[in-house]
């Protein structure tokens, strides 16, 4: 299978340890967080995770839905 | 006016109503007990003999009652100690609120004694954790706590209160309420999808509805039971599912996947449409993902977004509140479509495959749990521990309403069924308990006897006992050579005298031809009752997918 990069964005609302979980979350998939960018958005409370993610095959996408589980999820966009 | 940590938690605890608390002392919480201590009239304390049967209980009060299960513990041991529980609850979706003592906030990170770091523990195993680390966090913190179990699919969250923050006063108009609406997800269920799998409905020749724990959750059985009698669907359930049991009996074919039924999962492997509706579709169901449902078409309906494309490719995904899609599907004209055929081929299969066993001769489990149904009162909450005790009970009791059968499904924790009976008597004083566990199970959390016996929860126990680990016993059976490592339990207990030394009336069950007399006595007994079933060692849960195997490489017995 080919490794694959992509963009992840996640909008969450900011609480400790959402870091923590996101990284897990694709650790325990499989996939290498190769990095991450927080980002402050205008809204207070609210803040943007940019994540480059690589895998040996391409489910990052698919797996990435499952970010919904986490109640700080607001939204996840692919790139 | 200034009030304290702990009373601001008190009277968050009474303002949701919260009437029981599962709840263990330690140094940390000594001054929340020391305020609930003046609020015994409105706050009962149960207390478990061990926190992971408290954690239990209260899951237990959840999964019957539908309301939040509250536990209090110290920190360190007592907050580990709950583990178990709480993962058992986050697997089950069943909304707890855990509050947890920690050591005082200038001590954190040193090592102090009984420090843990509860909520690094916890973070994969709630559905939020909250550490409160100045008191003005506090508020906020328990508002959100309280919403978020019970909001959207339901879980367990947790609050990690230092000691020195239950102690510390705030000036009460400085206290700010929590912004739960962050947290309310919203559902806007989308009528284009609800049509089109109306005019699929109407179309396919063989529909089966899936029904998991999410109809339950979402107190969607009767209006489950109205759509699939008003148009003719077949059904099978979950695990998590149970309690649906129809009116009309030819529209119900028990269980699918690893013990479901030969003619449960002959449904699922010649549907041409599935309605899974508040399902998983966790490993124990799928078989081989890849030959499950070869001809159907699937409708995956969940709360949880994320659930949908989780583990099969749905053709129409819904995201929404099972009870609502129902409302909107049951507000369309009754399908034209006949399925009679459909419904005859698998009344045939469910007549050439029943499920079965050996009557008459050595004493069976399942012959035990079909006396339980005939005695027991429809409405008795009944409540399995893990392994073969609990497939016997799910294939044999025939769960006709919601919140009667509680099981741990996602975790299969052994030590469930004894504290979580508990939970569920206390939750509903008017109705039966019936706890039915096997032998390595029940010695799991067995100290809760005690508790029994302290509060006279007149729970009726079934130890249906095999002097084996049955399930993995089975397992070694039939896939590894019978080399029975570490399964024997040839050395338990009398459980008649345990029960007795502690004060619970029992009774040991031998012979095929007591069991009737004795399984009336339990259900008509005024107080707790313990039965020690010693039942054939020899008995096997069947039928049987083997795990990874697809739904049709089933197992009818030890041939095959
Ligand atoms: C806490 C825990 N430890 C181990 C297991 C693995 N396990 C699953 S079923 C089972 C056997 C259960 O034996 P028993 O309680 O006697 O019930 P039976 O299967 O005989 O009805 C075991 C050990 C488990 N599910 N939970």
């Amino acid at each position: 299978m080919n490794k694959t990069k992509r963009i992840v964005n996640v909008l969450v609302h900011d609480r400790p340890n959402v870091l923590v979980k996101l990284i897990s979350f694709f650790e325990k998939r499989g996939f290498r967080v190769e990095n991450i960018n927080l980002i402050k958005t205008d809204k207070p409370g609210i803040s943007k995770y940019n994540m480059i993610i690589s895998g040996e095959d391409n489910n990052i996408g698919k797996s990435s839905k499952q970010l919904y589980k986490f109640v700080e999820t607001i939204d996840v966009n692919l790139l | 006016m200034k009030v304290t940590g702990a009373s601001i938690i008190i009277k968050k605890l009474l303002e949701e109503g919260v009437e029981y608390i599962f709840g263990y002392p330690g140094g940390s919480v000594i001054p929340l007990f020391d305020e609930l201590y003046n609020f015994t009239d409105r706050i009962k304390l149960i207390q478990p003999r061990h926190e992971q049967g408290g954690t239990h209980a209260a899951d237990g009060y959840a999964r019957s009652t539908g309301k939040t299960g509250v536990v209090v513990v110290t920190s360190g041991p007592g907050a580990t100690n709950t583990v178990t529980g709480i993962a058992t609850a986050y697997m089950d979706s069943v909304p707890l609120v855990i509050i947890t003592g920690q050591v005082p906030v200038s001590m954190m990170g040193s090592d102090a004694f009984q420090e843990v770091d509860t909520t690094a523990i916890t973070l994969p195993i709630t559905k939020a954790n909250f550490l409160i680390k100045d008191i003005k966090e506090l508020t906020p913190a328990l508002d959100l706590a309280f919403h978020i179990a019970k909001s959207g699919r339901p879980g367990p969250v947790l609050i990690d209160i230092p000691s020195d923050i239950q102690k510390a006063l705030i000036d009460e108009r400085k206290i700010v309420k929590g912004d739960i609406k962050n947290y309310s997800p919203r559902h806007d269920i989308d009528d284009e999808k609800i049509n089109k799998v109306y005019n699929m409905l109407s179309e396919s020749k063989k529909p089966l509805i899936i029904s998991g724990g999410g109809i339950i959750i979402s107190e969607a059985t009767e209006i489950l039971k109205r759509f699939m009698e008003k148009n003719n669907i077949p059904v099978i359930t979950t695990l998590m599912g149970k309690g649906i049991y129809p009116s009309r009996e030819e529209l119900y074919f028990d269980g699918l996947g690893m013990h479901g039924t030969y003619y449960g999962n002959y449904a699922v492997q010649n549907s041409d449409l599935i309605l899974a509706l508040g399902v998983r579709f966790s490993d124990r169901i799928l078989g081989n993902v890849e030959k499950f449902a070869p001809f159907a078409k699937i409708v995956h309906v969940d709360i949880d977004r994320s659930e949908i494309e989780k583990n099969v490719q749905p053709i129409i995904g819904i995201e929404g509140d099972v009870k609502e899609v129902l409302e909107k599907f049951l507000s369309f004209p009754e399908l034209k479509t006949d399925f009679s055929d459909w419904i005859k081929e698998l009344n045939q299969q469910k007549k050439e495959f029943p499920l079965s066993y050996e009557k008459g001769k050595k004493l069976k489990p399942q012959y035990l749990i079909e006396l339980a149904n005939k005695y027991f009162p429809e409405d008795t909450i009944v409540v399995s521990d893990v392994g073969q005790n609990q497939m016997w009970t799910a294939q044999f009791y025939k769960f006709t309403k919601p919140r009667t059968f509680l099981t741990t499904g996602g975790l299969g924790t052994m030590g469930f069924g004894l504290p979580a009976s508990m939970g569920a008597k206390v939750g509903n004083p008017d109705k039966q308990v019936l706890v039915i566990s096997g032998d390595g199970g029940f010695q799991m959390n067995i100290q809760e006897l005690i508790t029994i016996k302290r509060y006279a929860l007149n729970v009726k126990i079934l130890i249906v006992d095999n002097a084996y680990l049955g399930m993995v016993k089975q397992w070694q059976e039939l896939f590894y050579n019978k080399r029975y490592s570490a399964t024997p339990f040839t050395d338990n207990p009398d459980f008649r005298a345990i029960a007795e030394v502690i004060g619970i009336k029992s009774k040991t069950l031998k012979d095929w031809d007591k069991a009737e007399e004795i399984i009336k006595e339990l259900a008509l007994s005024k107080e707790p009752m313990l039965i020690h079933a010693l039942i054939d060692p020899d008995e096997n849960v069947f039928p049987m997918v083997p795990a990874g195997a697809s739904l049709n490489e089933i197992l009818l017995n030890k041939e095959g």
